[in-house]
């Protein structure tokens, strides 16, 4: 435990940190005005008011909250510091604290007072707690990778002692006994419990999901979260639920394997109760049913936990009866009530909301008050109705969405209407546009259900295209990203399982008496059933794909085209321009767009220091060679960036990840190859030659290569720890160090070495700890 | 089948709002790579059932030597009576050779119906290949074909038997 002395006032230097300037304007073909939004948050409320944090967008951020008088309607605004996301009142109501993610420095609020109190903390706090008591309050840092403990006197700061979480705390939540405290490490993927007395972290609960929001309830804490499953086999693979053994321990695979869970833990860290989608199964014919032995069906969890209704547990809250909690990707809330002698959850129903509902707050009426960042509306449910709506943000651009980046930003967050499943979106792993400390298996991959992806970071998209870690991919076609939320398969018309020989040429709109029947279960995806007995009825009424897309834009936008402003279909000869239909095609295009117009870098609170100095001259150093394939300003070579003209993608700077076989997992398949043309990797004859490969073409699979597209290193001091294309490496230290480096800490592995040869990802070897140290701060400060 | 008409118009129009230099035209011809290699299209647009049951045109440029030497491609398909689709690919590489420059694939997704729906219908091909300073527009004329009777969805084509309902 670390204790600071608060500088005194006199010392104190209110500052903001700045955002990345955006690369992406009106010089670009795409780029449109977009409008102002403050994408309100966090609530709280007290005696007929509620304060709601504006933290705007990353790269415009706003410094408001808005004070809503929840009886008249009236909102006014009150400047706090920049990008303002958490809020915590104070037990005597009197005041709430706000934490300023952009400033050094929190704000105090008052009823009716219009100005805020600035109080001196560090950049990136984030979420905060008060003590019954409220002589001390609880703060996550997100950049400390801390929860800071203040002892306050009268609204005044006397100390403060920082105890070290997992990677990027957020929620927090304490006991109402305030014995003890529960701080969610969203990227680390785990929840810390401390005793708040001792100020002891009692217990570390790994979740193997993002803990999202939480909240305790008795004896309980109630974790919104998601599945822990790796997406990779049950018991093949990389040993993704840690149990010794190779596999996940969860039959579905790829994105099937995703869900929205919720978790029970009681108050000795031990994991009580853990909930699943409603959608488990059996909805996209890759989903495995509960009885199919064949593929481990046994292995999936028991109906009875099927009760999560909606997409994206985000916030949770107690009003003292029911559990709410807010489902971010599917525009709704539940509830549940609690069985305080086991912790079991009862699922009540499910009500819709506005745009990406976030945080929760009772009203102390009886009813619950529901933050829609995306809508800037927060709503108001009082028995189960919806029965009004504030404007909390700002609306003066139009509702959400009113430009063609907003679609792409609404699909982004709310893509489980666009799903089979109803339970999936891009958020789940992209969390803020950030990643996860996860690596998954993707159905790219030539060995499906046994590789594995590090979750990358989409941040700073502009100017950092070819995207991923195969480099093949850009806004114009990474469709095989949304295929996977609503495989053609599942469409009778579009089954080409069921119709070998082609559909009627008229099935969309006459579809034939085959398309009442069972879903064929095609047998053309990785991991679908071969039995018959486990088929389901096809999960949407819809014969076609573009239906099922146009149907749920209409009913989630209020419209099936682009507005035009930037996404159209331009006549190649006459200029003349329509926009596009919102189905597969133009859905990815929007977002496309939104990918580009919003880099959402996070700004960097790390200030230059000597270590630092020292390690940007290493890193420019031909003997290191770092920044040959890592330049400034994007710190990767991209179509923006390459000022040496070198190829994008780059035979594996590290031992590729093989399996028992020896075989390169990494691989690519054919198809996904003959998608992506540019994508590049060796074939069997490139390596062996055509006779061997004739008799076998996974005879040297041990020996091809994958090229891969060197990632951006901004934005590195908030990332996941797991490093590297397959998350093998825990921290730059091991992805920097060759292998027995002396800089390497104990149980630590050097991962720079390729197939035995030392610095194939760089020069360190010849470094000295304190210089490799030299090298990590300054790219901490990128 | 109509007869196709090829026009490399010279000269790209320009959208209503754009006012900088025109571009200077190059010649190039569109094509599909084959089996025995890139052959021109003449008067059918083979469509194929690739990865993950993606529909698709994969399209070959063929161009000069002197053509640049990596170009935007912006493509629109029209069919009688239907919304256009349009499709782009930034970055196209054209790798010399010993005829000239040809194009790595390039792909036109038809992502919104199956194969029958496009099967035998009339449409319009319409191809802008642009660098800066460069461009070339070719437009043909052709009938929608899905003679391929496999399905590329893997790593080896499946080719089913004559058995669908």
């Amino acid at each position: 435990m670390i204790l600071l002395l608060f500088a005194c006032a006199g010392d104190f230097e209110p500052r903001s940190l700045a955002p990345y300037p955006n690369p992406f304007g009106p010089d670009d073909p795409l780029w449109s005005p977009q409008p102002h939004r403050a994408k309100p948050r966090e609530v709280v409320s007290r005696g007929g008011l509620a304060w709601v944090t504006l933290p705007g967008h990353v790269d415009e951020p706003d410094d408001r909250v808005a004070e809503v008088d929840l009886d008249s309607g009236e909102v006014r605004f009150i400047e706090v510091g920049s990008h303002p996301t958490g809020l915590a009142l104070h037990p005597t109501e009197d005041w709430a604290l706000v934490l300023n993610r952009f400033s050094n420095y929190a704000s105090i609020l008052e009823p009716g007072r219009r100005r805020s109190t600035p109080i001196p903390t560090d950049f990136y706090a984030s979420e905060a707690v008060f003590s019954p008591d409220g002589g001390e309050v609880w703060v996550t840092n997100r950049w400390r990778d801390a929860v800071q403990v203040w002892t306050l006197r009268d609204r005044e700061l006397l100390d403060w002692a920082e105890l070290p979480t997992g990677a990027n705390p957020g929620d927090i939540a304490m006991r109402d006994d305030g014995r003890l405290v529960a701080v969610a490490n969203q990227t680390g993927l785990d929840v810390s419990l401390f005793d708040r007395e001792s100020r002891q972290e009692l217990a570390r609960v790994d979740l193997r999901a993002p803990p999202n929001g939480l909240a305790w309830v008795g004896e309980w804490l109630v974790v919104a979260t998601l599945s822990a499953s790796t997406h990779n086999l049950p018991l093949e693979g990389p040993d993704g639920d840690l149990d010794g053994h190779p596999g996940d321990g969860t039959p579905n695979v790829n994105f099937q394997d995703l869900q929205s869970e919720i978790a029970v833990i009681g108050s000795d860290g031990q994991l009580a109760h853990r909930y699943t989608s409603d959608t488990l199964c059996c909805k996209d014919f890759r989903d495995v049913h509960p009885e199919d032995s064949a593929l481990h069906g046994e292995l999936l969890p028991s109906e009875e936990t099927w009760i999560v209704g909606g997409a994206l547990p985000e916030q949770v809250l107690y009003d003292g009866e029911a559990v709410w909690v807010s489902y971010a990707s599917s525009d709704e809330i539940q509830s549940f009530t609690l069985d305080p002698a086991t912790g079991a959850l009862q699922p009540g129903p499910v009500l819709e909301t506005g745009h990406g509902p976030h945080g929760l707050a009772s009203d102390g009426a009886g009813g619950v008050l529901v933050v829609e960042r995306l809508g800037e509306t927060m709503g108001r449910y009082v028995g189960g109705e919806r029965t009004r709506t504030y404007e909390v943000g700002d609306l003066e651009g139009g509702a959400f969405p009113a430009t063609d980046a907003e679609i792409g930003e609404l699909f982004n967050t709310v893509t489980a209407p666009f799903t089979v499943d109803g339970d999936q979106s891009c958020v789940q792993c992209h969390r803020e546009g950030g990643n996860l400390d996860k690596a998954v298996g993707m159905p790219l991959a030539k060995y499906p259900g046994v590789n594995r992806r590090m979750v990358m970071a989409y941040r700073g998209a502009f100017d950092t295209r070819p995207w991923f870690f195969e480099g093949a991919m850009d806004e114009t076609n990474f469709r095989p990203v949304i295929n996977e939320f609503a495989r053609v398969e599942n469409f009778c018309c579009e089954d080409y399982t069921l119709w070998p020989d082609g559909a009627p040429a008229d099935c969309d709109t006459h579809p034939p008496p085959e398309c009442d029947g069972l879903n064929t279960g095609s047998l053309d995806a990785f991991n679908a059933s071969a039995d018959a007995a486990f088929r389901s009825p096809r999960p949407t009424p819809y014969p076609t794909r573009d239906q099922f897309f146009l149907a749920a834009a209409e009913r989630v936008i209020g419209r099936t085209t682009t507005f035009g402003d930037a996404l159209y279909s331009e006549d190649l000869l006459t200029g003349a321009r329509t926009p596009l239909r919102l189905n597969l095609e133009g859905i990815t295009r929007a977002l496309g767009l939104f990918l580009l117009s919003r880099p959402g870098l996070l700004p960097n609170p790390n200030d230059g220091t000597a270590a630092s100095i020292r390690g940007a001259a290493l890193f420019s150093s031909p003997t290191t060679a770092c920044a040959g394939c890592h330049p400034a300003p994007t710190f990767t070579v991209s179509t923006h960036n390459n000022p040496q003209g070198l190829p994008l993608l780059i035979p594996s700077v590290v031992s590729p990840d093989r399996d028992a076989l020896g075989r390169n997992v990494d691989l690519l398949s054919e198809g996904f190859i003959a998608t992506f043309p540019t994508a590049i990797q060796d074939s069997c004859a490139d390596v062996c030659g055509e006779a061997l490969c004739a008799e076998d073409p996974a005879v040297c699979d041990d020996l091809r290569d994958l090229y891969l597209s060197p990632p951006s290193l901004r934005g590195l001091w908030d990332r996941a720890p797991s490093m590297l294309h397959d998350g093998r490496a825990r921290g730059l230290r091991e992805v920097l160090c060759t292998p027995g480096h002396p800089a390497l800490g104990p149980g630590e592995t050097g991962y720079n070495e390729r197939d035995g040869v030392f610095d194939s990802h760089g020069a360190t070897s010849h470094l000295g700890a304190e210089a490799l140290e030299d090298l990590i701060a300054y790219l901490e400060t990128l | 089948m109509l007869a196709f008409s090829l026009l490399a118009l010279l000269g790209c129009p320009r959208g209503p709002d754009d006012t900088a230099t025109p571009a200077e035209p190059f010649d190039c011809t569109l094509g599909m790579p084959t089996a025995e290699g890139w052959q021109p299209i003449t008067d059918e647009l083979e469509m194929t059932l690739g990865f993950q049951g993606f529909l698709l045109l994969v399209l070959q440029a063929r161009a000069d030597a002197d053509a640049p030497q990596t170009v935007d491609a912006a493509m629109m398909l029209t069919l009688e009576g239907e919304d256009p689709i349009s499709g782009a690919q930034p970055a196209v590489v054209m790798e010399p050779d010993a005829e000239g420059r040809q194009s790595e694939p390039i792909l036109l997704f038809l992502t919104s119906n199956y194969p029958s729906w496009y099967t035998g219908r009339q449409a319009q091909l319409t191809v802008r290949l642009s660098a800066p300073g460069q461009v070339c527009t070719v437009q043909l004329n052709g009938t929608m074909v899905d003679e391929d009777p496999c399905i590329h969805t893997g790593d080896v084509p499946e080719c089913p038997e004559d058995t669908g309902p």
